[in-house]
């Protein structure tokens, strides 16, 4: 891993300097675009739109789009006038419990290593952090924009989280949710849609339970044309069941042999719901082959 | 890290061109950038400024339903 950011965390009177490192990466299989025709990679090339010269990187300004959709050029020196430009500080604004933070809000995650100055107040910080179950909110200057990120332990280290503006957030207009106010769940699937939730719930999320299938079928695909092979195909997703109860009933037997089958795999929720409960008065699951082999994707 | 010899930027960064889709995804137009990240690249630009987008209008999804 390599340093991205470099600067400090402000806790009250108390500055961390600390380094930034990207936090996760995407394990996509890389795809080029090609020639068709030839099979050469596709380039790009940054031209400029009126000599149709090449614009070497140092030659590169930016153009930023008006109200009025006219492209105004700023420069160095004028970015340098926006008022967070030079702050080099995560500034610790706030603090709140771990789920008052709706993950729609987090963007990119960071990996922050302190400086070896830092260490002792970084550890004090993490640790406090753990204790109290809270994430830090926090403002902080990345590529000369402010931007709201929250600082939270993972494992042994802190991470930030840039978080997104409310206005970048969505905001969801389906025709479904104004039915809503007519809207009256039906009892007995909504205590069937719980007893499933009880059967497939787990304390905390293990990642390791899931794999990239579509990367592995993705990986042999590949190995089959590269090696002149013939590629066996994906089965077809069977039809989707119309009786939501059926449904229901089907997904929670379901769910009640992959558990049987998987053993002590998956943590359970020590408390079952009422219909959960109830669930528990029919038989026994019984075992099945494969019943961790992943779903067919539909 | 010693700094960049073309820019002077002394963290890891890319030249290559980011390429925000509409997605949130990113695509970098340099083929050995390493690691499609905002902070590595000082250059960003939507995917409607390559060649006025490639991501196209939103279709609706297909998806399994029970009634």
């Amino acid at each position: 891993m390599r340093v991205v950011w470099r600067g400090t965390i402000s806790f009250g009177l108390v500055t961390i300097p600390v380094r930034l490192y990207v936090a996760t990466e995407n394990k996509n299989i890389p795809s080029h675009q090609i020639h068709v025709n030839d099979g050469g990679r596709v380039q790009y090339k940054r031209v400029c739109s009126i000599d149709g010269a090449e614009v070497p990187y140092e030659e590169i300004g930016r153009g930023y789009e008006s109200a009025t959709g006219e492209i105004v050029m700023l420069s160095e020196v004028d970015l340098a006038m926006l008022p967070a430009k030079t702050s080099r500080s995560i500034e610790v604004i706030s603090f709140l419990p771990v789920q008052a933070v709706d993950p729609i809000y987090l963007d990119r995650s960071y990996y922050v290593e302190p400086e070896p100055q830092g260490a002792k107040a970084y550890r004090l910080l993490r640790d406090a952090l753990r204790k109290q179950r809270r994430v830090a909110v926090a403002k902080v200057t990345l590529r000369d924009r402010e931007i709201v990120a929250a600082l939270r332990v993972h494992g042994d280290v802190l991470i930030l989280a840039t978080m997104l503006w409310p206005d970048e957030v969505r905001e969801p207009r389906f025709p479904f949710l104004a039915e809503d106010d007519e809207w009256s769940t039906p009892s007995q699937e909504l205590a069937m849609a719980e007893a499933l939730i009880d059967s497939l719930s787990d304390e905390e999320l293990d990642p390791g339970r899931y794999r990239d299938v579509h990367r592995e079928t993705l990986t042999a695909l590949i190995d089959a044309k590269a090696t002149g092979r013939t590629p066996t195909p994906e089965g077809e997703p069977g039809p989707a069941s119309r009786d939501l109860l059926a449904a229901l009933r089907a997904s929670i037997e379901s769910a009640k042999q992959r558990r049987s089958t998987a053993g002590n795999g998956g943590r359970r929720r020590t408390e079952p719901s009422t219909a959960a409960a109830k669930k528990k008065q029919k038989k026994p699951a019984q075992p099945v082959r494969g019943a961790d082999a992943p779903k067919k994707r539909g | 890290m010693s700094s960049c010899s073309d820019c002077g930027l002394e963290v890891d960064h890319c030249h290559g061109t980011l390429v925000v889709h509409d997605d949130r995804t990113l695509d970098c137009t340099d083929a050995a950038c390493e690691l499609p990240d905002l902070l590595r690249h000082p250059l960003i630009v939507d995917c409607v400024a390559v060649l006025g987008g490639c991501c196209g209008a939103e279709e609706p999804l297909d998806f399994a339903i029970a009634s």
